[in-house]
């Protein structure tokens, strides 16, 4: 789940090789977020019932 | 582009796009896509610190994958309001059969009987958002990862306990639908 307690890396969430954590991608990383939740909310995955 | 915008996305254009978050999050920082961990890297961050499991640097391990979540949220949030609202598409069949499990409001995204505080005074509804999500919780961190993280990005990674996991999210799934749920909805009214 975490980077410190997952027992196989790959599945979500960690880091792969170097860290590349600066500060300045933060930003980048919430607009990466928001363009992620906007194409989820207007799939059509909402009508899959 | 803005009718196209407004527009349901279908599965073969949002389902790679969606895809394509993979190798950006890669690209941009090595990051591995990921839902599940948020939740790890927030109990880190507000637990008292006696807990071993959360006690870690989540600033360094995790405050990306929370931005990126919070993300996520104003994004749905951004779009709902937005874009058009849809009604959610469910078939005549489903309803009479949510009806007869004394489902009757469907105005929303979750049918608010079972999704709501009033709810969880109520077995089924206790039994669906308490138990049910200490149940994925518990699932997600004994696999080390969610739907997103193992079927997203672990398949994309061709890790077989990947593909392990996501047989038995469908699995799962299926033998809710058929055969728990209608006992759990029908006989906990």
């Amino acid at each position: 789940m975490s980077s410190t307690n997952t027992q196989f890396q790959g599945c979500g969430g960690e880091d792969i090789g170097e860290p590349r954590s600066k500060p300045a991608l933060l930003p980048v990383f919430c607009v990466l977020g928001i363009l992620f939740g906007v194409v989820l909310t207007r799939s059509e995955v909402l009508s899959w019932f | 582009m803005l009718a196209w915008f407004n527009s349901e996305w279908p599965w073969y254009v949002a389902g790679p796009i969606l895809g394509l978050f993979v190798p950006a999050l890669l690209s941009v920082g090595n990051k591995v896509f990921g839902i599940s961990s948020s939740l790890s890297h927030l109990c880190s961050a507000i637990a008292p610190g006696k807990i071993e499991y959360f006690r870690y640097d989540w600033r360094r391990a995790g405050l990306w994958n929370l931005l990126f979540v919070a993300g996520v949220l104003a994004g749905g949030l951004l779009s709902a309001h937005l874009g058009p609202q849809h009604p959610i598409a469910i078939s005549d069949a489903t309803q009479i059969l949510l009806a007869n499990w004394g489902i009757h409001d469907l105005s929303g995204v979750a049918p608010g009987e079972i999704f709501s505080w009033h709810a969880l005074l109520m077995l089924r509804g206790f039994a669906s958002v308490v138990v049910g999500g200490f149940l994925v919780g518990f699932g997600t961190a004994y696999a080390g990862g969610c739907t997103s993280g193992h079927a997203i990005s672990g398949l994309a990674n061709l890790q077989l306990p990947s593909l392990l996991a996501v047989v038995g999210f469908f699995a799962g799934g299926l033998t809710a639908s058929w055969f728990l749920l209608p006992r759990l909805m029908g006989g906990l009214q």
